[in-house]
This record gives structure tokens, C-alpha cells and sequence, in this order.
């Protein structure tokens, strides 16, 4: 199969996984018990009041129609109108999106570092104490809930040390003069403001490091094994047998042959990574989609809710389809 | 006799090292499970009466300290247990009773049912879990059987997915064709040809996801999406305890955050030995 | 048709098993889009076109390569694959038309064992219960009459002591064990008719005799008609009455066991003959080597399937249908030059 015809078949198969996440999540927002109207104007409200706003979201008409208007209004971005700011939904989201994107960016690579090097020399050192160690944090950081490691580091590098910020996305007034790509750390530098620079960076560090450490555990595991499977392989042998250096047969040979099955890994981990983001945002009040997903919750925000999963059901596909498509073009044995 | 079967059994499981985690995670599963089941006897305050004294740091009498209603944390981490068992239990109990007979039956028959429901099952199954468990959770709002729904909704593919591709596997296997051979009904075959080889993956995969349902319990409580205040629970009292922690009150969120620690890494380790013993081929899968 | 009609002459009412034109084609797997835009999905003729058929108390071997379609041959007449086409009666009964439910009360008439007996067991059931279980699901006997009868049948099939062998587990037994296991279980129903898939390929030389004198035995006591299936010539000479030859999906040769022996025709089953060892070192026998491998069966030949390996292949061979040319009375071949 050629690479086009491989996307082409990506992108036409997940058309169906997209719809039935899009169904799953009406039916789970219009069908449930729990009256979004009752629930936003609170059971006093007067029928005819509740008749109204019912009308004008629509929830009078038959399900059938409801569901058809809803996955229409998606197909054009329309994603409805918040109740609680009355701004366009899809607007709120772009706005948050960098803040979450940037968030995630940087634990995958805490992650990726931390589960390639650790992974690589545990397996390069199989049995030894550094083996028994990367085993032991996998299985430990895999226990930790997101929240409660970011809370005791906010404790240890924000209360203890003052060394970090425990919360947001910036300090006051902190913030880029233009934003280009809504992504802190690239806008500040793109501005030359070395001050906001820095201040970004030591705003990302704590959430980051919190999310990309948890995320870690997985990928040492499998970095671990898919080496340890390569080490024990012909071609590493041969190339040993060649007289390559160690570190050239580690690296180069052993990782790199390791590498398409760390990928796939790498974009299954990143639904993991989302989840982790909404617990992590709301840890670290970062200014996210997860956070305002949760806030919304709270004032009962339902076009907000719904567009903020709908969002993020879109991200999940789009990221799986583009790991597939690198891991395609990099192995072409995959698209068979 | 017995004794003596018992300590080959111990030597052989100490002899690796997966043997020492299942014991490891073992004892640590009955501490919790002692803890929830003989909670009134173990905490020394109830866990909903104010002590009267309010965020004490761990003392002599409330050697966890007390928080800023005056609740005892060490008895609030203790009943907490309840509320994680619990949840994880029946959000467990109902994604697997949903999971498994769908796998099977949709396994077994094959064919476009087959490509149908695998592709719903996928498409829950690769968004994220916790975010369709928000979801879920904020339409049906607080409660035990609320939160162990929108759980349980999560982990429902979980189950298919490994039943499904084990009975497709065995289904192919001489003695299920022998089983039809001699007249079985289907629900024969299903029941006592397919389904006893399929199950010892799926007790270790039952008890991993205790595992994972404990911490999207912990997770959706932390936002304030679980069980309603003043229940002791592990993730909502984190999420409380976070609001003093810049006046340095830390024995409000280290504790409950141990328990949930502990207990995870309990049914992990617990059920990674097990797979061992179970599986021993199957090797790493998660 | 013609052919099972002239091979039962003056017996018919002897019959046990009746197959006539069996076929069982495969669809070709495609990828997507070429499937979506292809009318017409390709075939695999597994089986193509057999008649034949069992008497009561006799044995028909079924001889070919791997890939020659016996197996599938096995499977198909007694409905464990849905055939394509054909008519199957066993003992008198059309099997063709039974519904899901009819067919499952009649399986107790017929039944396989399978070439792994390992792989033919459940390994969470112990084989006492294997065995009773046909018995359960036909609704034969009290509980305490079937348990007494799977006890005699291990006794039968020299599983002593019987009762211990009963709470054991397939893992415990040897493989010439657990193959008189799957034999216990294939006649604890009393059956008319026994498909037996390659039972003695996997055992080990030793036991695949013994293995082979018990289904002698229990085919003589019982009564039963086999379908004996099977690449082994020299096998089949031991139990059969009667062998044919297959060849990619044909039978390509059928004849009582001494007869084929004799008087081989068919230039393939010349060289399956020329291939079984002799003990006698003096015997000089003339070898016939087949030229190549044995096509894909998604590319066959035309003609005369065998004719891309037979050594006397002729032009004429492309275009001859292999339909069975009378030998004699009771011997039928499908080269019409030889």
C-alpha cells in the first residue's frame, strides 16, 4: 500500500470511530436522567421559564431531530453558545487549547526522556540494581495519582523551598506582548522578552514534571522490554560481532530497532496523557481546557461541557491518526 | 502435609521476583481489607463528628492530625477504604458483568456483529477513560451507584476486548470444534468449553482494574465529582486538604494520598503475581 | 453420481454413508477496496465434485497431500464446515438438510477424532467428563448408567484402571493416551459412522500401532463405517477395505485396498506407492519423483490437476475433465491415458 492510500484508509476508518464517540457523548449528556434546563435554573424555576429556555436550546424537539441538529452543528463548528459566559463555545475552547497543548507537549517529553534513558540503561543493565530500580519506579509512579504528586510538589518546591510557583499559567502582567501560537514559552521567545521567557518556563516546570513523571512509569516499561527484545536479537550481535561500541550498538542499533513498537505505545499513552491533563490542570489551576471542562461542570455549563469533550474527542483522533501515520512512514511493514 | 505444600509454594513464589510482589501486594490488600472491614473497631474518632480541635498537625490522639472541620484524618483514611472498596467493587463487578458475556457471545458468533461491536467497543475504548467518566458523572451527579455507573462504562471495553480476542482464539481450537462435534449446544460450548479457559485472564485483568477504578474514583472525587462531603473519602479529602497547603498544612493531603498509593499499588503488584502464576506465557501486556 | 451408484452395486441397502458431488469452495480473502470493486470474488475449490460412499463395518481411506482438501472433505460431510454443494446421507438420513437443531440430535450417529488429541481436549475438563459428555447432551442414561458406561469404554480402549483414569486431566496422559481418550468419547454414543482426521499422525511410531489395532478393533465390534483420512499409504492399507486418492480437491483414484496396491493407475498414486518405505533391502523398486510442489489451489491448473507434476504430462492433459474412468468393476481412475 502506498502512503497515500495508507492515510486515506486512516483518516476514512476513524470517521466512524469519531461518530460514535459524538453519539456516546449525546447520549450520555441528553438521554441520562438530569435535566440540563432543571439543572442550570434549578427546580424552583417557574414552568414557563424552563418551557423557554428549553425552546431555545432546542430540547423540545423529538431526540432524533436533537441528535441530527447536534451532529450537524458540529460538522460546521458550531458548538453552541455558553450559558454561563454566552460566548461561542468553540471560541472559549481555541482560547484555551495552547495552555492544555503546551502542558501536554512538555510532559511527553519529560516522559519520553525519562522512559528512554532509564528504560534503555535498565535493559542495557538487566538484573542489576539500576535494572531493579527502574523497575521498582515504574511500578511505584504508576501508583501515584496525578494530583496527589503535583500537591506534594507544590508542598516540597513551592511551600518548602519557594523555589517554583505553585499555581497558573504566569505571574501578573506576565504574559507575551503578542501571541502568535498561544503556546508561552515559543510566543515569549519569538517576542524577545527573555523575563516572560522565564517566567513561563518556571510556571511549566512543576506541572510538566508532575504529569510527565506519572506518564513515565509506562514508557520505561516498555522502552525496557522492547531493548531488552533488540539486545537479544541477530543484529545486535552481529553488530557486537563487527566490533561496534557498546554505547554505538545501544543507541544505535538496539534503541533505534526498538523504536516503531515505543512509538505506538507513545500514542496509545496519549488518551492516558489527556486524562492526566484535566486532573493535572485542575491541580495547578492551569488555565486548560480540563480546567475549564471542570469549572463548566460546576455552573452547569452544558454546551460548554459538551464542546469541551467534543474537543477533546477530535484531539485523541487527530493525535492517533497522525502517530499512525509517522509510525507508517517509518516502518513501511505497518500499512500491510 | 498441607503445611508442607504451602511452604514449597511460598519458596517457589519468594525463589522470583514477581513471586515477592504478589505476596508483597497480597499483604498490603488485606491490610485495606481489614482497615474497611473492622473500621469502627480501628478508628479511634467517627469520621463525620467534628473533634472539636481543628487542623491539629499529627499528635499524640490524632496521630494523622485533624482538618479544618475538626475531622480526625486518621479516621477519615480509615473509612475512606470503604468508599474506594466499594466504588471499585461494584463499578468491577458491573463493568465485567456487562464486558465478559458481550466478548463472549460476540466473540463466539463472529461476522459483522462481531465488526460492529468491536468498533463501538474500540472507539470507548481509546478515549480517554477519566474524561468519559466526567462526563457520565456530571450528568448522573453525586452518589455511590452514580459514580460506580460512569466507572463502570469506562472499563466495559476493557473486558470485551480481552474476552473477545481470547474466544476468537479458542474458538478455532479442536475441542470446541470436538465440542460441536458431539452435539453441543452453543451455550454449551460458551459456557463449559470456551469460558473456563478464557477466565484466568480475565481474574487478572478483574483484579487490575480494581485497581485502575480505585484511581478514577480518587480522581473524579478530587473534582469534586464523587461521593457528596461529609463521606469520608481518599480523592475528595485530597482535594480539601489542598486549599491549606500554602500555610503548610501537610498532613491533609499527604495521608489520604499514601492510602490510595498503597492500595493501588496493592492490587497491582497483587495482580501482576498473579498473572505470572495464571499466564505464566502471556508475559508483559500493559 | 454414476460412480457411487456403480461402486455399491447390488449392495446399496449396505450403505452407510452416501456422498455425492461434494464441494466446498473457500471465498479468497481480498484487500478492501479490491473486494469493494470486484463483482465477482474469487474461489478456492477445496473439495471439488467427490462421490463415494461406506458400507457398513468397512473402511474408506482417504489419501492425499497436506493441502489436497482431505481434511476439508472430513469436516464437510459430516457438517462441521458448511458445504457448498452436495448430497450426504449417513445411515439413511440426509445430512444436507437437517436443520441446526436436527443436526446436533443426529450427531450422536457420527462423529471425528481429530489429529491432536491434545488440542481435541478440554483442558479444564477432566476426561471422564469429556466422555460422559456426549452422553449428557444426547440424554442417554441415568448418571450412575453413564458413568458406569464411559467406565467400560476406558476399559475398551485399555485406559486401566478405569477409574482412576476418570478424575484425571488431559495434561496427565501420554499422547497415545489421550488419543484412546477421544476414541472413548467418539463411540460412547454407539455412532454408525467414525471420521477419523489424521488420528495417528502425531503419535509416536510405537504407539500409532497400537493406536491403529484399537480402531481395528472397535471398527470390527461396532460395526462402523470409517472415513479414514490419512497421507499415510501404508496406514490406510492396515485398516481400510477400500482407498481413494485425492489430489488437489479430486479424487484422482479409488479402488479396494489390495486392488490399488496391484494395479496403481493413476500416475499420482504411482508415486505416493513408489514413496512407502520397504523393509526388504533387496527390493529394488522403481522411484518416480513428482516434479515441483503442489500449486496454490487459487491457481490451478487446467486440465489435469496433476499434470504440472506428473512426469508423463502430455499436451492433451490441459483440456481433459477428471471425471473417474471405470478400471474395473470397483476400480475407477481419473487418467484417462494411462
Amino acid at each position: 500500500m502506498k502512503l497515500k492510500t495508507y492515510i486515506l484508509t486512516r483518516i476514512l476508518l476513524s470517521i466512524p470511530m469519531i461518530l460514535i464517540i459524538l453519539t456516546i457523548v449525546f447520549f450520555v449528556l441528553r438521554v441520562l436522567p438530569g435535566n440540563p434546563v432543571l439543572a442550570m435554573l434549578g427546580p424552583k424555576a417557574p414552568p414557563e421559564v424552563i418551557h423557554a429556555m428549553e425552546h431555545q436550546m432546542g430540547l423540545d424537539k423529538p431526540i432524533i431531530i436533537q441528535y441530527f441538529v447536534y451532529l450537524s452543528h458540529i460538522a460546521v463548528g458550531n458548538f453552541g453558545i455558553s450559558t454561563y459566559t454566552s460566548l461561542p463555545v468553540l471560541q472559549e475552547l481555541l482560547q484555551k487549547f495552547p495552555a492544555t497543548f503546551e502542558l501536554t507537549l512538555y510532559a511527553m517529553i519529560v516522559a519520553v526522556f525519562i522512559g528512554i534513558f532509564m528504560g534503555t540503561y535498565a535493559a542495557y543493565n538487566f538484573g542489576k540494581p539500576v535494572d531493579i530500580f527502574a523497575r521498582v519506579y515504574s511500578i511505584f509512579v504508576y501508583s501515584f495519582p496525578v494530583f496527589w504528586f503535583g500537591i506534594m510538589l507544590q508542598l516540597i518546591f513551592g511551600v518548602w523551598l519557594h523555589w517554583l510557583p505553585v499555581s497558573g499559567r504566569s505571574a501578573p502582567f506576565m504574559i507575551p506582548d503578542h501571541i502568535y501560537t498561544g503556546i508561552y514559552t515559543i510566543d515569549s521567545l519569538l517576542n524577545g522578552e527573555f523575563e516572560v521567557f522565564i517566567d513561563t518556563v518556571r510556571h511549566l516546570i512543576l506541572p510538566s514534571v508532575t504529569l510527565g513523571i506519572v506518564i513515565s512509569s509506562i514508557f520505561v516499561r516498555m522502552v525496557r522490554s522492547n531493548v531488552l527484545l533488540s539486545l537479544s536479537s541477530q543484529y545486535v550481535t552481529a553488530a557486537r560481532a563487527r566490533g561496534a561500541t557498546e554505547k554505538k550498538v545501544l543507541f544505535k542499533h538496539a534503541l533505534k530497532n526498538a523504536m516503531p513498537p515505543i512509538l505506538t505505545i507513545m500514542g496509545l499513552q496519549f488518551a492516558l496523557l489527556l486524562a492526566g491533563a484535566i486532573l493535572t490542570e485542575t491541580t495547578f489551576s492551569w488555565p486548560g481546557i480540563g480546567n475549564y471542562l471542570i469549572t463548566r461542570i460546576s455552573y452547569r455549563d452544558f454546551p460548554a461541557i459538551q464542546g469541551a469533550i467534543v474537543f477533546f474527542a477530535f484531539f485523541v483522533s487527530i493525535i492517533s491518526i497522525l502517530v499512525d501515520i509517522i509510525n507508517a512512514w517509518i516502518d513501511p511493514r505497518i500499512r500491510y | 502435609m498441607i503445611s508442607e505444600k504451602l511452604g514449597k509454594n511460598i519458596k517457589q513464589l519468594i525463589g522470583d521476583s514477581s513471586g515477592v510482589m504478589f505476596l508483597i501486594g497480597l499483604f498490603l490488600l488485606v491490610i485495606f481489607i481489614i482497615m474497611a472491614v473492622f473500621a469502627p473497631y480501628i478508628a479511634p474518632y467517627s469520621p463525620i463528628k467534628p473533634t472539636g480541635a481543628q487542623l491539629l498537625p499529627p499528635q499524640v490522639g490524632h496521630i494523622m492530625g485533624t482538618d479544618n472541620l475538626g475531622y480526625d484524618v486518621f479516621s477519615r483514611v480509615i473509612y475512606g477504604s470503604r468508599m474506594a472498596f466499594s466504588i471499585a467493587f461494584i463499578a468491577t463487578i458491573i463493568a465485567a458483568a456487562i464486558g465478559i458475556p458481550t466478548g463472549l457471545i460476540v466473540g463466539y458468533v463472529g461476522g459483522k456483529l462481531d465488526s460492529v461491536v468491536t468498533m463501538i467497543m474500540d472507539s470507548i475504548y481509546t478515549f480517554p477513560g477519566l474524561i468519559l467518566a466526567i462526563a457520565i458523572a456530571a450528568m448522573l451527579g453525586q452518589g455511590l451507584i452514580n459514580i460506580s455507573l460512569s466507572i463502570a462504562v469506562v472499563y466495559i471495553p476493557t473486558y470485551y476486548r480481552v474476552i473477545r480476542s481470547q474466544v476468537a482464539t479458542i474458538k478455532s481450537e479442536l475441542y470446541v470444534e470436538g465440542a460441536k462435534a458431539i452435539g453441543a449446544k452453543p451455550k454449551t460450548i460458551l459456557s463449559k468449553y470456551i469460558l473456563p479457559n478464557v477466565l484466568p485472564s480475565t481474574i487478572v485483568v478483574l483484579s487490575m482494574n480494581i485497581a485502575d477504578a480505585i484511581m478514577t474514583e480518587a480522581g473524579l472525587s478530587f473534582l469534586g465529582l464523587g461521593i457528596a462531603p461529609p463521606t469520608p473519602d481518599w480523592g475528595y479529602d485530597l482535594s480539601k486538604g489542598q486549599q491549606f497547603i500554602l500555610q503548610n498544612d501537610w498532613w491533609l493531603v499527604v495521608f489520604p494520598g499514601l492510602a490510595i498509593i498503597l492500595i493501588v499499588l496493592g492490587f497491582s503488584m497483587f495482580s501482576e503475581g498473579l498473572n505470572e502464576y495464571l499466564n505464566p506465557n502471556i508475559g508483559e501486556k500493559r | 453420481m454414476l460412480i457411487t451408484e456403480k461402486l455399491g452395486v447390488g449392495c446399496m441397502a449396505d450403505n452407510v454413508v452416501v456422498v455425492k458431488n461434494l464441494k466446498k469452495y473457500f471465498p479468497l480473502k481480498l484487500p478492501w477496496l479490491e473486494a469493494f470493486l470486484k463483482k465477482e470474488k474469487p474461489m478456492v475449490k477445496a473439495v471439488d465434485d467427490l462421490s463415494f460412499s461406506i458400507k457398513k463395518g468397512e473402511a474408506l481411506g482417504l489419501v492425499g497431500e497436506s493441502g489436497s482438501g482431505k481434511t476439508t472433505v472430513g469436516r464437510s460431510i459430516i457438517r462441521l464446515i458448511e458445504p457448498t454443494d452436495g448430497k450426504i446421507e449417513i445411515g439413511k438420513k440426509n445430512i444436507i438438510n437437517l436443520t441446526e437443531n436436527e443436526l446436533r440430535k443426529e450427531r450422536r450417529n457420527f462423529q471425528i477424532i481429530f489429529q491432536d488429541p491434545m488440542a481435541s481436549l478440554n483442558p479444564y475438563m477432566t476426561i471422564g467428563k469429556s466422555v460422559i459428555h456426549p452422553l449428557e447432551i444426547h440424554n442417554i442414561g441415568t448418571p450412575k448408567e453413564r458413568k458406569e458406561r464411559v467406565l467400560e469404554i476406558f476399559e475398551k480402549v485399555n485406559l486401566i484402571p478405569a477409574k482412576e483414569f476418570f478424575n484425571r486431566y488431559p495434561k496427565q496422559l501420554s499422547g497415545g493416551q489421550r488419543q484412546r481418550v477421544v476414541i472413548a468419547r467418539a463411540i460412547i454414543t454407539n455412532p454408525k459412522f467414525i471420521v477419523s482426521d489424521e488420528a495417528t499422525a502425531m503419535l509416536d511410531v510405537s504407539v500409532r500401532s497400537q493406536v491403529l489395532q484399537l480402531m481395528l478393533e472397535i471398527k470390527k465390534e461396532y460395526d462402523l463405517a470409517f472415513l479414514f483420512i490419512t497421507h499415510d499409504l501404508a496406514s490406510a492399507k492396515y485398516i481400510c477395505e477400500n482407498i481413494a486418492v485425492m489430489y488437489l480437491g479430486k479424487i484422482v483414484e479409488i479402488a479396494p485396498t489390495k486392488e490399488l496396491f496391484e494395479n496403481p493407475h493413476h500416475p499420482y498414486t504411482q508415486i505416493l506407492m513408489s514413496s512407502i518405505p520397504v523393509p526388504d533391502p533387496n527390493f529394488k523398486k522403481k522411484k518416480i519423483i513428482p516434479k515441483g510442489e503442489i500449486p496454490s489451489p487459487t491457481n490451478m491448473p487446467t486440465g489435469c490437476r496433476f499434470r504440472t507434476r506428473c512426469p508423463y504430462a502430455k499436451k492433451e492433459c490441459e483440456d481433459v475433465d477428471m471425471s473417474l474412468q471405470m478400471i474395473n468393476e470397483r476400480h475407477f481412475s481419473a487418467c484417462p491415458f494411462f
